[in-house]
């Protein structure tokens, strides 16, 4: 299903009022998946002493709500428990981005009883992960329902992001399928778009006063063709096998107004089935009263449980969801007693080039600091790098 | 403060240019005399593009000087035919009673005037902006004469009008009835500074030969904090309730927006940030766009409902009940709103391009949404400028 942009809601994320910031406790990783954006082990993990300066300027610039803890694979840092205690006494959301492979029964304790709001799984068909090449996503999916049981098990909301690509765009209907169906232990799912650095003939790349070989950066592409999925191509694949599915809210590129860097699905649904989605006017009212109320935005759903229904007297697209409902109960009023849930689903082009210019997310969630100032953690590795974010000059 | 929540493609301000003739020739300002006047069709059509675009509330109508341009009615008339509220943006040498009516009845509801003492105007040559409080006022009383159409002020602020402002604020103050807007607007052009280069796509531009280029940065360096320091000299406590902040640069604030709350006699005191915020949020649940400008400035004693919210204006209406105390005739005076916005424009600090993190007067130009302030980049180079460090050494 096509959708119209009018109906969705623009995030009112700005840069110095924004939901989310980011930080990477280290930059060491224990898998290599190709064209990961940041260079492994240049740095190695960071000081504690430097973790909470970093959290501490990131919540002043950015007034942000919940942090992304990330790496390298942020589960090698000896002090995660203590990061994570840490956001969690700033009256943040800690989430933790991990590969996955280090997550036990025993440190999920650990981590819930640190303050852990939420534990997204970098989990695609493209790791090259022991014990898994060659699988396709949909054989991928039992690996991420191990880790969601787990989690679930450990009572930490669970997401998952996936990097896409042409030898996995096909599939996303078999990952969004099972994501669908684990509507109560999976959150959260984010469908990335691969992006790398490309090289344009008759320009050299230049960076705070230099010029900069391409080969610099782990995520260099050589042709145009490995990073022109855009978050549209995936949307449609998705419609194609999910006749309802519609999106409530997106944020734009900077330089391309018309490009959707994040668009933004929310579900609403049962353990048994998926019954709509949220619109544009629900997520507007959140965001506006979660930020008159707190003075913060905030990029995480709460479970509301049936009270999400309440909105179908604002929102028109969750009282077709709340039709969808009760047609549901009538035929088995044993639905009744089922939980109901809202999950979300992104979408998203990251960071792009497109003809030399640099289209970021307008709204970025992810900012992060790098040595007293906040950027795109899309572009560390441009400051850490070649010191600074890259430009084009013709030769 | 507040940050306000308006972006590019959601924002309460469109802007469009009907030609690049003048009649003055104020010097810093940054629009070349390139192409005359615009086909009418031409202006309507950029007009709803960025209607569509930015889903705007007010379409500020700019040159050039408009009042020269030949079917400015009619641009009016278009603007206000789409629900818009036309604001135009003039110098006011060609105003008088006869264009005023009929702007009036092509629908204008506000006009800007840019008043100050570097346009060196006929008939007050070497006069200072406290002497130009004068002009200012013929200005202002016209326009309450007429009824209808709002009036507001620009003033580009160098180092000799500081001096001035407590002057100007005290004329604006004065006029809380007839005066509804006020624009402090610090100077700002390309510096030619040792090691920084500007390019164009790639290629280094002659920047000395741009209008508003400047050696070094002296002459354009005033900040939004130097200003309201200014005021705070003779008004302390005068309070900023939202801004916006630099896009490249967060710790500065491009914008800094003060409401006035006063009658025709006294001044009460001004709106905070959570009176800004609720403005902003139900303006946009309930109409589906951001706020400009209220209708009729005479709002009344009704706003005092915000200090329920507001500590600011819970201030502002002790102020207001104690001039009653004093003065109980004050009871059946009016209140009035009076806006006032600091800006610091685009500027080029070091190697970075500091615009106004979502600018809040987008523009069409060629099928692009873009700054205002960069205009005479596409329309000269094809494309916006870009700082960068001299070359120094390859890595």
């Amino acid at each position: 299903m096509s959708f119209e942009r009018e109906d969705l809601f623009r995030m009112p994320w700005s840069k110095t009022d924004n939901p989310g910031a980011w930080i990477e406790v280290t930059d060491v990783c224990n898998l290599n998946c190709p064209g990961c954006f940041r260079k492994n082990n240049l740095e190695g993990h960071k000081a504690l002493k430097d973790i909470k300066e970093d959290i501490l300027f990131s919540l002043k610039s950015t007034n942000c709500s919940r942090i992304c803890i990330s790496g390298g694979e942020p589960l090698m840092h000896p002090d995660i428990l203590e990061v994570v205690k840490f956001i969690s006494g700033q009256k943040l959301k800690p989430i933790i981005l991990s590969n996955g492979e280090l997550l036990t029964p025993a440190l999920i304790r650990e981590l819930k009883k640190a303050g852990l709001y939420q534990f997204y799984l970098h989990v695609d068909a493209n790791q090259g992960r022991p014990g898994w090449t060659g699988k396709t996503e949909s054989r991928m999916n039992e690996l991420r329902q191990h880790y969601a049981d787990m989690l679930y098990q450990g009572k930490i909301k669970c997401g998952y992001n996936i990097t896409v690509r042409h030898s996995n765009l096909e599939d996303v209907k078999d990952i969004v399928t099972w994501f669908r169906l684990n509507i109560s232990k999976v959150s959260h799912l984010s469908l990335i778009a691969f992006r790398g650095i490309p090289r344009y003939e008759g320009y050299e790349m230049f960076a705070d006063g230099h010029s900069v070989e391409p080969g610099l950066f782990p995520n260099n592409v050589k042709s145009m063709d490995e990073i022109d999925i855009s978050t549209l191509d995936i949307y449609n694949k998705l419609s194609e096998n999910f006749s309802t599915i519609y999106p409530c809210s997106f944020l734009h590129g900077t330089s391309q107004l018309d490009t959707y860097k994040m668009l933004i699905i929310n579900n609403i649904g049962s353990g048994s089935r998926i019954y709509g989605e949220m619109g544009g006017k629900t997520i507007q009212l959140y965001q506006f009263m979660h930020h008159l109320v707190f003075r913060k935005y905030d990029a995480t759903i709460p479970s509301a449980g049936k009270t999400i229904f309440l909105l179908s007297l604002v929102d028109k697209r969750i009282r077709k969801t709340l039709a969808n409902y009760l047609k549901a109960v009538a035929g088995n009023p044993l639905k009744l007693f089922e939980g109901i849930y809202v999950q979300s689903l992104v979408i998203q082009q990251p960071f792009e080039m497109i003809d030399r210019e640099a289209n970021l997310c307008d709204g970025c969630v992810n900012l992060m600091p790098y040595k007293g100032r906040m950027i795109n953690s899309c572009r560390l590795d441009e400051y850490r790098l070649a010191g600074g974010p890259i430009n084009f000059r013709k030769i | 403060m507040y940050k306000l929540p308006w972006s590019t493609t959601d924002n309460q301000g469109g802007w469009v240019e009907v030609t690049d003739n003048c009649n003055l020739l104020c010097p810093g300002c940054y629009r070349q005399r390139l192409t005359g006047d615009k086909p009418l069709e031409q202006v309507k059509d950029e007009i709803l593009g960025c209607k569509k675009i930015t889903h705007c509330d007010t379409m500020v109508i700019a040159g050039g000087e408009p009042l020269i341009y030949p079917f400015i009615a009619d641009v009016i008339r278009y603007t206000a035919s789409l629900g818009l509220k036309p604001l135009l943006l003039t110098n006011g040498k060609e105003l008088n009673d006869a264009t005023l009516h009929e702007l009036k009845n092509a629908g204008l509801k506000r006009m800007h005037i840019h008043v100050d003492a570097q346009q060196e105007r006929d008939g007050w040559p070497g006069k200072n902006e406290t002497e130009l409080n004068e002009l200012r006022q013929a200005y202002a009383d016209m326009l309450w004469k007429l009824k209808g159409i709002q009036c507001g002020f620009h003033i580009t602020v160098v180092q000799e009008t500081l001096g001035h402002i407590p002057a100007i604020m005290e004329w604006y103050r004065r006029n809380m009835h007839k005066v509804q807007h006020l624009s402090l607007i610090a100077l700002r052009g390309i510096p030619l500074i040792p090691g920084i280069g500007y390019f164009v796509n790639g290629s280094e531009i002659p920047a000395q030969k741009l209008v508003n280029s400047y050696t070094g940065t002296s002459g354009i360096s005033i900040t939004t904090k130097e200003i309201l320091d200014c005021i705070h000299n003779v008004y302390p406590g005068y309070l900023p309730s939202a801004y916006i902040s630099g896009d490249a640069l967060q710790e500065i604030n491009k914008q800094l927006f003060i409401v006035n709350i006063g009658s025709s006699r006294s001044f009460f005191g001004v709106m905070g940030a959570r009176s800004m915020e609720l403005t902003q949020a139900f303006c946009h649940m309930f109409r589906g766009r951001y706020f400009s400008f209220i209708p009729d400035p005479a709002i009344g004693k009704k706003v005092f409902l915000l200090s329920l919210f507001d500590k600011q204006m819970r201030k502002t209406f002790r102020k207001y009940l104690r001039h009653l105390l004093k003065s109980p005739l004050e009871v059946f005076r009016k209140v009035y709103l009076q806006s006032m916005i600091i800006q610091q424009p685009i500027e080029f600090i070091g190697d970075e391009k500091n615009v106004c993190e979502h600018c809040v007067n987008p523009m069409v130009f060629n099928g692009l949404v873009i700054n205002p302030c960069e205009l005479d980049e596409y329309r000269v180079y094809g494309d916006p400028i870009v700082p960068l460090k001299n070359q120094t050494e390859r890595l």
